[in-house]
């Protein structure tokens, strides 16, 4: 009956203290969190840079899975003692975590091999450190069920709505769709201020009934292995290393009218120790990059890197890409929100 | 041990559970539920973000206004409602069945009820693209039986996102229908039978009214799993049904617009909470305990 009542009087103190025990962070103070998109590009993460990192320093890098609006709550959450030290996001994301405060300005001093980084890479997210990767959005398609595969987005797009074949593009729900619908309207004759060519092609697309879309990478490739889809838009360094897996019954044709590019850009966020920096360095280094890039067969950054003989044939360069400049970017980000409105109102996958 | 029960009785609640322990759970409750709402209510936190900052009741005002977001609301009430009345259809028989009928096979049956819910719901979604992919089983079944021409499409529409919702909430009205069959005593049914009542009328003025607390109970807890799911929308619908935890998704990984977010998301729980209310009422008009 005394252990009852103890139990009954004590029990909320030990709760307290059990859920306070619980809640304190087991990681040290030299280790770090960085991020990760899933897939194989967590594997690249963990293989090329996180494991050289810890190699080098002796403390451990954490990789975190998720996507940047998420990680972006997460710091601004806790902006002085954030859990996450490094993180990774996309062009326009970076300039807005940028200005509001929520990342420190790499430059060459900080991490050294930002020196050697295509200068376009630094200016894409307008000097927040750089892009350390790029990849180009193709179009891969199945060489069983398409044996004329078209050459460029314009013919993709004429042929799907002529029926040539059932074709999948990425959703409204997929994190670039604001990016697309610009890339969309640069190729028809549009700009970042007017994207009404490229609602009147979705449009088109829709109303033709051979069109779906995807909303995950992986929902991608589900698609064409089921037979959902005989082709679609798709970035090219994952459809080369589904490829690699052996299935070599899809092909990848870089277009004629130049795929849309997108980058990605890592940064130490404001309130992360320097053991960040060292992590960084390690991202824009060649080894590490080329690892990165043997991984997920994506173009990177550092100028030094030496590419295979096959890679160098994979990788669609900067020059043959349409990629939005930093001012283009801003608007992208700024118009986003009322862009996905008008998708949902008028085109609706 | 009946003075022990007596005694526990007579002190009733409060005797088992102490003051301290309630303050603990209001508390954690407080700080994890109650603020959070009101911070969401008040939506006045600014993010980081390179989009048009605009005051909460911009957003509140184009939910109710805007023709597109009231159909959205209709759409998203309309299918949870939808799902859980074929869930009912559906359930209900199994259920009895499994009451009245399996025998030494029910603890087979709940186990294959059960099974489904042990694998995560993305695979169990993946399953479907697969059986009614335009090359998948289904098609190629009919293709077969020269029943069709060419492949129909069955994904990326509200019926594929139908089946797929019905599919994984099935088993919580299954087992909530037979939990209360089960407590019903067979001598009323019996009883009724002696009196002249056929089984049908048996089930329909016995059976039935006595296993409505079973069917609202289910209805309740497959209606707000419908009424917030959203991963079954996404892989199977193709965007073509929107309701609204698909928009909040949206306004979250993509504009960044949490704003947008949080008064669409207090617009489903207000949602949420109201036809739960309007369910508690209707049970009760029909005599069942609440």
């Amino acid at each position: 009956m005394k252990f009852d009542n103890h139990i009954r009087r004590s029990g909320p103190a030990m709760l307290g203290a059990a859920m306070l025990a619980f809640s304190v962070n087991p990681v040290s103070a030299e280790d770090i969190t960085v991020t990760s998109f899933g897939g194989i590009w967590e594997t690249a993460i963990k293989d090329c840079f996180a494991s050289e990192f810890e190699k080098r320093t002796g403390s451990k890098a954490n990789v975190l899975i998720g996507s940047p609006a998420q990680w972006m709550s997460q710091i601004e959450a806790n902006p002085d003692n954030p859990p996450i030290d490094v993180i990774v996001t996309t062009q326009s994301q970076t300039m807005a975590a940028g200005e509001g405060g929520l990342i420190s300005r790499a430059t060459a001093k900080e991490v050294p091999n930002l020196a050697d980084v295509d200068p376009i890479f630094i200016k894409a997210v307008d000097g927040w450190g750089a892009c350390f990767d790029f990849g180009a959005f193709i179009l891969a398609y199945n060489k069983d069920t398409i044996k004329n595969p078209p050459k460029s987005i314009k013919e993709f797009v004429d042929r799907t709505i002529k029926g040539d074949w059932m074709a999948t593009m990425p959703s409204v729900s997929y994190a670039i769709a604001p990016d697309i619908i610009w890339s969309f309207a640069d190729l028809y004759g549009g700009s970042a201020d007017n994207v009404d060519p490229a609602f009147a092609v979705f449009k088109q697309l829709k109303d033709s009934g051979n069109m779906i879309s995807w909303s995950s990478v992986t929902d991608f490739l589900n698609q064409m292995s089921t037979g959902d889809a005989d082709i679609g838009m798709y970035w090219d360094g994952r459809a080369y290393a589904f490829i690699d897996k052996g299935n070599d019954w899809m092909g990848v044709i870089k277009p004629t009218d130049k795929a849309f590019m997108s980058c990605v850009a890592m940064n130490k966020a404001k309130g992360a120790p320097d053991a960040a920096w060292d992590y960084l360095n390690i991202v824009f280094e060649p080894g590490p990059q080329a690892c990165f890039s043997d991984h997920l067969k994506y173009g990177v950054t550092n100028q030094k890197v030496q590419y295979s003989e096959e890679m160098k044939n994979r990788v669609t360069w900067p020059k043959d890409l349409r990629a939005p400049n930093v001012s283009t970017s801003r608007k992208i980000a700024q118009n986003a929100a009322d862009w996905i409105e008008r998708w949902n109102k008028e085109i609706g996958f | 041990m009946t003075d022990q029960v007596r005694r526990g009785t007579s002190r009733g609640f409060s005797g088992v559970v102490s003051p301290w322990w309630i303050a603990v759970t209001a508390l954690f409750l407080v700080v994890f539920f109650v603020i959070p709402i009101i911070n969401n209510l008040l939506n006045t936190d600014q993010l980081v973000t390179l989009a048009k900052q605009r005051p909460a009741s911009f957003y509140y005002e184009k939910l109710f206004t805007d023709p597109y977001y009231l159909g959205i609301v209709a759409d998203t009430v309309t299918l949870s409602v939808g799902v859980t009345v074929i869930c009912i259809i559906i359930g209900y028989p199994v259920a009895l069945f499994l009451v009245r009928h399996a025998g030494r096979w029910s603890g087979l049956v709940i186990f294959l009820l059960i099974a489904p819910l042990l694998t995560s719901i993305i695979m169990r979604t993946f399953g479907w693209r697969v059986l009614f992919a335009r090359r998948g089983l289904l098609n190629d079944f009919l293709l077969w039986i020269d029943a069709i021409e060419k492949p129909i499409l069955f994904l990326n529409g509200p019926t594929s996102a139908v089946i797929g919702l019905v599919h994984v909430l099935v088993p919580f009205m299954v087992l909530s229908i037979a939990s209360v069959l089960r407590s019903i005593d067979l001598q009323l049914e019996e009883s009724a039978r002696i009196l002249g009542a056929s089984r049908f009328k048996t089930f329909l003025k016995v059976t039935f009214p006595l296993s409505l607390d079973g069917i609202g109970t289910g209805f309740i807890i497959v209606f707000l799993l419908a009424n917030g799911s959203f991963v079954t929308l996404l892989l199977l619908g193709g965007g073509e049904l929107k309701t609204l935890p698909l928009l909040i998704y949206q306004q979250f990984t993509i504009s960044r617009d949490f704003q947008f977010a949080a008064a669409m998301s207090n617009v489903l729980l207000a949602i949420a909470v109201g036809c739960l209310y309007l369910q508690l009422r209707l049970i009760k008009r029909k005599g069942v305990k609440g």
